[in-house]
């Protein structure tokens, strides 16, 4: 493959790296998977960079600059990252996942009375706590709750000015 | 920079019309609207582009796909945060509003009156049905082959990336 080839496909080798990275860190760790998915992400990007450098040492001084060729191949793994990130998420957070996944353990079939009794609002907002949590973002002393981080919350500004700008402001969709 | 700017240059033109859009009357189907606009964009963009301008955008095929895969990875990244732009995310309102409680804190009592999920059990047993993922008979919730499929991928991916069983 010659050098420009090889920085196109750099993010997308980095990409592979990041999933087989993940798998394998999961199962050495004993099932740490925050952990796993830093070292995943921090493989994935090093890959990227590499095979970046070997694109650009097949074509010396053949390539553009800086920008188009480390930060484009840079960000797009990044991006392509997220999205891996964003999957494995989903599958730890979404309510209709598990709701889906559970009933496939049961065999296909549920009462929806079973279903409700899973899924009150008191065990939703537990679990959710649990994960802030662990996750660094908040905490609990002598039964309150406490910010811990403030990288959660300067998301969730930030997601709440973009609904802003984006959504209009009407029916109630905002709130 | 020529290949970062175009890339960039397309996202904002995206970004733009989805605004507009959304500002005049939000599409009912906003992820399905988001796709069609990133799609769009480059589609159309690029051959009107190339017809006016003199010089080639890209030198190369090679350049073409690298400044494509950006455009494509970053507009993936925009739609997964659009679900949460859309629709509240219980988590993040869990943070704003202990942030919000200050040093005091706040008690569980206090956040289950003040974070409600709009979503409830049934709004989502409801949209499941609507996606055909599940039928309801007789107070009995049971998954189609469409569902029982995507129940599979999702266990299969839990399996091989050990995740937990979330929600």
């Amino acid at each position: 493959m010659n050098g420009p080839w090889t920085i196109t496909i750099a993010p997308l080798a980095g990409l592979a790296l990041t999933v087989l990275a993940q798998i394998m860190v999961v199962r050495v760790s004993g099932g740490k998977v925050g952990a796993s998915i830093i070292i995943g992400m921090l493989g994935g990007l090093a890959a990227t960079l590499a095979t970046i450098g070997l694109g650009r040492a097949e074509t010396y001084g053949a390539t553009g600059g800086f920008v188009d060729i480390w930060l484009l191949g840079g960000a797009t793994y990044l991006a392509f990252a997220f999205g891996f990130w964003a999957f494995l998420n989903l599958n730890i957070t979404s309510m209709r996942i598990r709701m889906l996944r559970q009933l496939l353990r049961a065999g296909g079939h549920m009462a929806l009375s079973d279903m409700a009794v899973s899924y009150t609002p008191a065990e939703r907002l537990r679990r959710r706590l649990e994960r802030l949590e662990k996750g660094g973002q908040i905490m609990c002393e002598d039964g309150r709750w406490r910010l811990r981080s403030w990288q959660v919350l300067a998301v969730a500004h930030c997601v709440e000015a973009w609904r802003g700008f984006v959504l209009p402001c009407r029916d109630g969709q905002r709130s | 920079m020529r290949l970062f700017l175009v890339g960039l240059l397309l996202l904002l033109l995206a970004l733009f019309v989805h605004i507009i859009m959304w500002r005049v009357r939000p599409p009912r189907r906003s992820i399905r609207a988001l796709l069609c606009i990133f799609a769009a964009t480059p589609l159309v963009t690029i051959p009107i582009y190339s017809l006016i301008a003199p010089l080639a955008a890209f030198a190369d095929a090679s350049e073409a796909v690298r400044t494509l895969l950006f455009y494509a990875s970053c507009s993936l990244v925009y739609v997964v945060l659009y679900s949460a732009i859309e629709s509240r995310s219980p988590s993040l309102a869990i943070v704003s509003y202990v942030a919000s409680c200050g040093s005091a804190g706040c008690a569980e009592a206090d956040l289950a009156d003040h974070i409600t999920d709009d979503e409830g059990i049934s709004a989502r047993i409801a949209a499941m049905k609507a996606t055909q993922m599940i039928v309801v008979s007789d107070e009995q919730c049971t998954l189609t082959p469409a569902g029982r499929r995507w129940a599979e991928l999702f266990e299969f991916a839990s399996a091989i990336f050990r995740l937990p069983l979330g929600g």
